[in-house]
């Protein structure tokens, strides 16, 4: 911080420059003109230099105060800018946005939202980080994140949770496959096939200890991580599939791969923002977490709409 | 101002992972004084700067993002002291230089370049004026330095001598005179005499030979050192210049300097300053071409 100069003593030289008469100065400080005039004179001694001379009724900066002058436009420019900042800060127009997702929405929910948003703040900037839920949690607490958004299953008690969506579990397959042509499936048939998918994620193994519940008993299944990877090996016609409605929504409605009328009551899994109770959402965040929120909202009606016309 | 630079310092501080009673420290103030600062700059915002983050005082999002760009205007404000220190030491800043036309033209800019390479946060502005206007343009044009010969000096100024600058006769290399040991004026007057006359320095001179019983075939009347020189080179007569303007054609032998003793001219250049308030980098120049000139004989 400067020593020599305060910010009120920077305002008075900026003044100067811009040729205003000390009384104009101190009406725009709320300042005698001999308070500024002893600030001038207190400026002077301090920096052992004279900035400004008598010019008539004005006072005109020397060559010194020329040059502080300039600084104190600079200072001054960046304490403005600065408040111009922490307003739009709290406006949510301005500021950085971290967050961690599990794979599912940070790989197929999320990308187009979170630039839509973009496309509006252009002083907010996003880090969206996608990890396996295996993970997850343990770096939210290790590291600084503003929230997730993650599956609620698993979601560490100390963590305050608001739902944003469900996700319906999908059956799919090949439009070639002979359990597509079925009017219905039941869990025996359906256990008959070879299933695909994600096995190893928590919420995964919850999802099939509920079939299993129902009597579900697996003839093979196949794991394999990433939801491409699901959806390329029933693509060749391995058996079926089983993901999370958002990462195949593409590919059902091109009609690549179709859903299984699977007779059964329908799982979901259902997505939630997490947010640490020691800190409230920043308004950037609060704001992308909103714009999230009404936009998944609005997206889900329509998709369900066109699903009842289909 | 939503944040003061105090504001400021503590959030930097924060986010440096100091505790409240550090930062008082730091800051001279007593602990309750930051938590205030905190509190009133969080009520001036509107928004939450601070919370407590396993029974530590932490920022918030919100605080991270203000600490960052407050280190930019804390870098601002910390350059007024540097910019206040540059100017006592005279080492940065600006300044403006006005000079006639021979030291403007043929003896200042390879020094101030010098100057410059040392004092690399200086600028300096040269202006090159013909010595009729030159005190003219320093009294209205706000320069903090003039080096220009004697003229009507006027108002609170100071007046230091600085550089003298002989005359010389010189001429091609190839003519009869040139590599002589000594050489009269007598021995001139077969010669067209080459100048700039019609400048009221070198109308003295001519008047002040031609007192001396000097006289020449012919005189070449050229308005500018460069004509007088290419027209000398080109084995065209004597020519008559100051020895500033000769010095890389006599090093390059493409002219030769005729060792005249008698009579000697020479001109005076004088640095010309404010009297009170004159600018450090100002004086820092001055003291670096006097040293690199050394004293002036005689004065």
């Amino acid at each position: 911080m400067s020593a020599l100069l305060s910010v009120a003593e920077l305002t008075i030289v900026r003044g100067l420059a811009r040729g205003k008469t000390q009384a104009e100065i101190g009406e725009e400080l709320h300042l005698e003109q001999s308070t500024i005039s002893k600030t001038i004179k207190g400026i002077e001694d301090r920096i052992g230099l004279a900035i400004a001379t008598v010019n008539g009724r004005r006072l005109r900066l020397s060559a010194a105060g020329t040059e502080l002058a300039a600084a104190a436009e600079r200072v001054l420019a960046a304490f403005d800018e600065l408040d111009v900042f922490a307003r739009e800060l709290k406006a949510g127009r301005a500021g950085s946005v971290r967050f961690i997702t599990s794979s599912t929405p940070g790989s197929y929910v999320l990308p187009r939202i979170v630039a839509e948003f973009l496309r509006t703040r252009e002083r907010v900037s996003v880090d969206m980080e996608i990890m396996p839920v295996s993970g997850l949690w343990r770096t939210f607490d290790n590291e600084r994140f503003d929230f997730a958004i993650a599956p609620i299953m698993g979601l560490p008690p100390d963590l305050d949770a608001e739902y944003l969506y469900s996700d319906p579990v999908v059956f799919f397959t090949t439009p070639q496959a002979r359990i597509a042509a079925q009017a219905s499936v039941t869990v025996d048939e359906l256990a008959g096939e070879t299933l695909v998918g994600k096995f190893v994620d928590s919420h995964w193994r919850r999802i099939f200890r509920e079939l299993e519940e129902r009597g579900f008993q697996a003839r093979r299944k196949v794991t394999i991580i990433p939801p491409e990877g699901v959806k390329a090996m029933v693509a060749r016609g391995l058996g079926v599939g089983v993901l999370f409605e958002s990462s195949i929504r593409t590919e059902l409605e091109e009609g690549s791969l179709v859903r299984v009328p699977l007779a059964a009551p329908p799982l979901e899994e259902v997505f939630c923002v997490a947010t640490s109770r020691e800190e409230p959402l920043s308004p950037a965040a609060a704001s992308l977490v909103q714009f999230v929120r009404s936009t998944l909202k609005h997206a889900s009606a329509e998709y369900e709409s066109r699903q009842l016309e289909l | 101002m939503l944040l003061s630079p105090v504001d400021l310092q503590i959030l930097v501080r924060l986010r440096d992972g100091l505790t409240q009673a550090q930062i008082g420290n730091d800051l001279g103030i007593e602990q309750p004084a930051v938590s205030k600062s905190i509190r009133a700059a969080e009520a001036r915002l509107g928004l939450p700067l601070v919370h407590t983050n396993r029974r530590r005082l932490a920022l918030t999002s919100v605080g991270h993002e203000l600490a960052r760009a407050g280190t930019n205007v804390l870098m601002q404000l910390q350059s007024v002291d540097d910019i206040v220190a540059s100017l006592r030491a005279g080492t940065s800043g600006h300044t403006r230089l006005i000079a006639s036309s021979t030291p403007g033209t043929y003896l200042l800019p390879s020094l101030i370049a010098e100057f410059l390479q040392q004092h690399t946060e200086a600028y300096i502005d040269i202006e090159v004026v013909s010595m009729v206007n030159l005190w003219d343009a320093y009294v209205s044009g706000g320069y903090d330095i003039a080096f220009t010969p004697r003229v009507a000096f006027a108002g609170n100024v100071r007046v230091e001598p600085a550089y003298v600058d002989p005359v010389r006769f010189f001429t091609a290399r190839s003519h009869r005179l040139a590599g002589r040991p000594g050489v009269s004026l007598a021995d001139l007057r077969d010669e067209h005499l080459v100048g700039k006359f019609a400048e009221a320095y070198w109308g003295h001179v001519y008047f002040d030979l031609h007192q001396r019983g000097n006289t020449f075939a012919k005189t070449i009347e050229l308005s500018t050192s460069e004509a007088v020189k290419r027209t000398v080179a080109s084995g065209v007569g004597i020519g008559m210049l100051f020895a500033s303007s000769l010095q890389a054609e006599i090093a390059r032998g493409d002219l030769v300097a005729l060792n005249v003793a008698e009579p000697s001219y020479d001109q005076t250049y004088f640095f010309v300053l404010p009297a009170v308030g004159a600018k450090p980098l100002a004086e820092v120049l001055r003291d670096f071409l006097k040293a690199r000139w050394g004293p002036i004989k005689g004065l």
